[in-house]
């Protein structure tokens, strides 16, 4: 075959250097996931969760707090919450260098015992450009979880379909009627039109941080490859990690986005690098310190990514949750999905997937709101915790409950309702106990 | 090869204004290089076998006879555009279209034509005979479509 006669095959040669060209200048080993800062912690983003009696930690530098517009003492860092601050949102303002600045709605005050405990994972939403039925469904999931009064949600990531700024609206649209504390963390989706997540920073905040709920720990450790669905976790983010994960908890979680470990590998299983010691990974840096930091401190990873998938993987102390998507998914015959945990004493009692179509919860009101039935329907084979959180009327009466027990009131009406739903319907009766 | 450069541009360009370029160049490569993996590998055994063939038109054979696929492809992702962009409630891009199962369904019948076609093509151009020779080809197809199939989900599954 002569040279010259390939000269008809050049366009092609030259299109596909062109490509493997763009491929190589816009690949983003590690994306910028921004760190959060000492001094910024707690924010709008990244809340602190106390409950009334409780403490939180200052930076170094902070000289005064207010709270609510109520001035606290600090103690050396330490914040105390006075015992009769009320369940909800507070905002924080701190003096630092003789500057203050307020944070608005940084501390939550939760009506639950830091002991004992429910919270929500969520994770891959995949937000679209537009509205319409795909975001009103969303919308009914965080109302469906408002119900279900759970301490705090966790999102694992993959909360847009490309990290697009109209797609972020969207989501801060979906979940501006969560009543309690959200914490994200971003996934490959977001990196897919975002390469340094800029636009999640500037949404939502930092991707690696740490907060404490009573005695569990939770590291936000988000590791990706821009715009891959492969991970990897680079030098400094394993030193992070090392560092956040020894601290002393009696329960430790990673939430991350990118399965690190399973027994299975959804459609990835075929990809032979994936398999090593006997489990699949879709982590490619730092598979084996990320492994053994989790192993050592027996932590639990939560992590989403695979859509239809919900798995529990043990490997050598460690846990590994993989949580199915909270959106109707096509090819996948279950609707929106979620992970309840119930956290007692340091130890997960429960960790059921939820169906949101399988839930039910509705309340009825009586006019004066001095009185509320609740109506549950469970579908699941397994009875399912809830916090319920109904608004009543202002009483000089407490309020008491047919069913389960009442947890925490407040003198504007806010009544939080314990009650494990059995499978099946069953009803709840809220009503104020005028004294004999 | 020129008119097959042009329709992979437009194709991604469709792509491109709200998925990174990393993506849609290797979605590129994807489509520009679907003919040469089992056109290779099937090269590589007839030669090993002993058939003697003039190497420049199996190649340009195997290319011509892939541009119906190209073709067909091209149709559908431009449809599939304009519904995906235009028309459909919530609107999605074509990238999504080829991540959900159940729109995978065209492009497998395109891609069973498109063998077929290229089957008929390799015979035509070795002059071979319909004899019991054509099982070896058709395996040697087999496991070249195979082999290629699985280096393209390594590139799909095992890099992106």
């Amino acid at each position: 075959m002569k040279l010259g006669r390939l000269k008809s095959y050049l366009p092609l040669v030259i299109f596909i250097v062109v490509l493997i060209i763009i491929m190589w200048l816009s690949y983003v080993p590690f994306p910028n996931i921004v760190k959060l800062a000492v001094a910024d912690y707690p924010n709008q983003q990244v809340p602190t969760i106390v409950s009334p009696g409780g403490d939180f930690e200052l930076p170094a530098n902070a000289e005064k707090v207010w709270l609510g517009g109520r001035e606290l003492e600090i103690k050396q860092r330490i914040v105390r919450i006075p015992q009769d601050l009320l369940p909800g949102w507070y905002n924080l303002t701190i003096q630092l260098d003789g500057a203050n600045s307020t944070r608005y709605n940084s501390i939550y005050v939760t009506p639950f015992n830091l002991q004992d405990f429910t919270f929500v994972q969520i994770t891959d939403m995949h937000t679209p450009c537009y509205g319409g039925q795909d975001v009103e469904e969303r919308k009914g999931v965080i109302d469906l979880i408002n119900d279900m009064g759970p301490a705090f949600v966790v999102d694992t990531g993959d909360m847009t379909d490309y990290g697009l700024e109209e797609q972020y609206v969207w989501y801060e649209h979906i979940i501006s009627g969560l009543e309690i504390p959200l914490y994200t963390i971003p996934g490959n989706m977001e990196s897919y039109s975002d390469p340094n997540l800029e636009r999640y920073a500037k949404y939502l905040g930092p991707g690696n941080y740490y907060f404490y709920f009573g005695e569990t720990l939770f590291a936000a450790g988000a590791a990706l490859h821009s715009p891959r669905s492969w991970g990897g976790f680079d030098d400094a983010q394993l030193a992070w990690l090392d560092a956040t994960l020894s601290k002393e908890a009696k329960l430790k979680f990673l939430l991350h986005h990118i399965p690190i470990a399973s027994e299975e590998g959804r459609d990835y299983k075929y990809v032979p690098w994936g398999w090593k010691d006997g489990h699949f990974s879709q982590i490619e840096q730092g598979r084996e310190r990320i492994v053994d930091i989790l192993t050592r401190e027996k932590a639990i990873t939560l992590s989403g990514h695979w859509h239809g998938y919900s798995n529990k993987f043990e490997y050598e102390g460690a846990t590994f949750y993989n949580t199915p998507s909270v959106t109707r998914m096509t090819g996948i015959k279950e609707g929106p999905r979620f992970r309840l945990f119930h956290i007692q004493n340091g130890t997960i009692t429960y960790d059921n997937v939820i169906e949101y179509e399988r839930l039910d919860i509705t309340c009825e009101y009586r006019t004066d709101s001095t009185q509320v039935k609740i109506s549950i329907k469970n579908e699941h084979i397994f009875p399912v915790p809830l916090n319920i959180h109904v608004k009543l009327a202002p009483s000089q009466f407490p309020y008491k409950t047919d069913l389960g027990e009442i947890t925490a009131s407040t003198a504007s009406g806010d009544i939080w309702v314990k009650y494990s739903a059995p499978v099946g319907e069953s009803e709840i009766q809220v009503v104020t106990t005028p004294e004999q | 090869m020129v008119a097959s450069v042009v329709y992979a541009t437009i194709a991604e360009l469709g792509m491109f204004h709200s998925v990174r370029s990393h993506f849609t160049a290797a979605y590129a490569l994807m489509f520009t290089i679907i003919w040469f993996l089992p056109t290779l590998f099937s090269m590589v055994f007839f030669k090993i076998i002993g058939k003697k063939f003039n190497t420049e038109s199996y190649m340009e054979a195997n290319a011509l006879s892939f541009f119906s696929v190209l073709t067909l492809l091209f149709l559908f992702f431009s449809i599939f555009m304009i519904y995906s962009n235009l028309i459909a409630e919530p609107r999605r891009t074509a990238y999504f279209a080829i991540v959900y199962y159940n729109q995978l369904l065209p492009v497998a019948i395109v891609g069973v034509i498109g063998a077929i076609m290229l089957i008929h093509r390799v015979l035509k151009v070795g002059k071979l005979m319909v004899n019991a020779r054509i099982y070896q080809i058709l395996l040697t197809w087999l496991a070249a479509g195979a082999i290629s199939i699985y280096i393209a989900y390594l590139l799909f599954r095992g890099w992106l």
